[in-house]
């Protein structure tokens, strides 16, 4: 069931992002890989990794080339998610104050800052999709 | 502190930068009035730090969230903060003096600091009082087992409107000065007006030479003593 909202809440995310970013956004995180990959892998019988970088969010099999992984507990990820979701800007930087993300890469700490960026953007890309959504609903 | 030696870097016209490598409790944005700023992607991978009126800042404040405690792992700190500290991790402006601030204590984010190769000298900061006293002292340690160069010590905001605030005086810190022969020791009451402080003591910062502490080692009479008791043993 986590799973499953964990894919509800980047299908929003990515429809969220898609309909509002332009293209200084998009350049921003370009040439970076940043990937959220599952800590708790023994629970789950596949691999999932979330790529998020600045140009789009999607939940991929599994990813060879990276340049910095963020491994994190399931429940870590959906925490970022939902909080992301709720346009919370701070939902990356709890978990990762928390200590629950390991982050490994040549450039970790640059790029975990940068991964954290994307979700604050996230965030206020949500909270403004969601605006729009119910204006457009009444 | 940190951030009063930086202003009176920079009101001598010097370009200054600050590192705030307090990491599980940043707070030199919010002493300088402004947590508004973000980082940003720089050339190369680099992050950029903030720039608040004219002073590049880099701290974790920026990063953290201000109402969460920070649970993260003492390894990952260190290596955390041994990477703020690599020259091509923040894009630093080209700047005259670097101002660190570290937190007091001889953790490993501490001790990757003290290691680094660039430190031009440290300055240790005390209040008046026997538990501070006790802190700078181990300070003082810390740096003669690191060999980093010592500008001397500030004995900080011991006093208020002429009473003394903490069970100690500013003569006790300097006493400790006088023992470790260091070659510089100020003090900063406590006062709203501070500025005309850290002028004076920046002043005096850029004339004096930092000394290396001698480490401290057993006595010729103590080690032969030792060495007698280990052969009877």
């Amino acid at each position: 069931m986590e799973l499953d909202d964990c894919l509800n809440a980047l299908n929003v995310l990515q429809e969220a992002f898609l309909a509002f970013i332009n293209n200084s956004e998009l350049q921003v995180a370009e040439g970076r890989r940043c990937v959220l990959g599952l800590a708790d892998l023994k629970y789950h019988q596949r691999h999932y990794y979330f790529e998020v970088t600045g140009s789009r969010i999607t939940l991929v099999d599994r990813y060879e080339h990276y340049n910095t992984l963020i491994l994190a507990p399931l429940r870590s990820v959906l925490r970022v998610l939902q909080g992301t979701l709720e346009g919370d800007e701070e939902a990356f930087g709890k978990e990762w104050a928390r200590g629950k993300a390991k982050v490994v890469g040549e450039k970790n700490f640059h790029d975990a800052i940068m991964f954290a960026d994307v979700f604050k953007r996230l965030a206020r890309l949500v909270r403004r999709y969601r605006e729009l959504l119910a204006a457009k609903a009444s | 502190m940190a951030v009063g030696v930086a202003r009176a870097l920079d009101r001598k016209g010097l370009k200054v930068g600050i590192l705030d490598l307090d990491y599980r409790s940043p707070c030199v944005p919010l002493v300088m009035g402004d947590q508004t700023g973000q980082l940003r992607h720089g050339p190369n991978d680099s992050i950029q730090p903030c720039v608040i009126n004219g002073i590049a800042v880099m701290s974790m404040a920026y990063i953290w969230p201000p109402d969460k405690c920070v649970m993260v792992e003492d390894k990952d700190a260190v290596d955390d903060v041994k990477q703020l500290l690599k020259p091509d991790t923040i894009e630093w402006p080209r700047l005259d003096f670097l101002v660190v601030d570290s937190p007091p204590t001889s953790s490993g984010i501490v001790v990757a600091t003290l290691a680094h190769p660039g430190i031009s000298g440290a300055l240790a900061i005390s209040h008046p009082s026997s538990v501070s006293r006790a802190a700078l002292l181990r300070t003082l340690d810390l740096f003669a087992e690191h060999t980093v160069p010592v500008y001397g010590v500030v004995s900080n905001q011991g006093m208020a409107e002429g009473k003394p605030r903490f069970d100690l005086s500013d003569d006790h810190i300097r006493a400790v000065a006088q023992e470790f022969e260091l070659p510089l020791c100020f003090v900063v009451p406590h006062t709203s007006e501070l500025a005309p402080y850290f002028d004076e003591l920046v002043d005096k910062l850029l004339l004096v030479s930092p000394v290396i502490l001698p480490r401290k080692v057993p006595s010729d009479r103590v080690w032969k003593e030792f060495v007698k008791l280990a052969k009877t043993l």
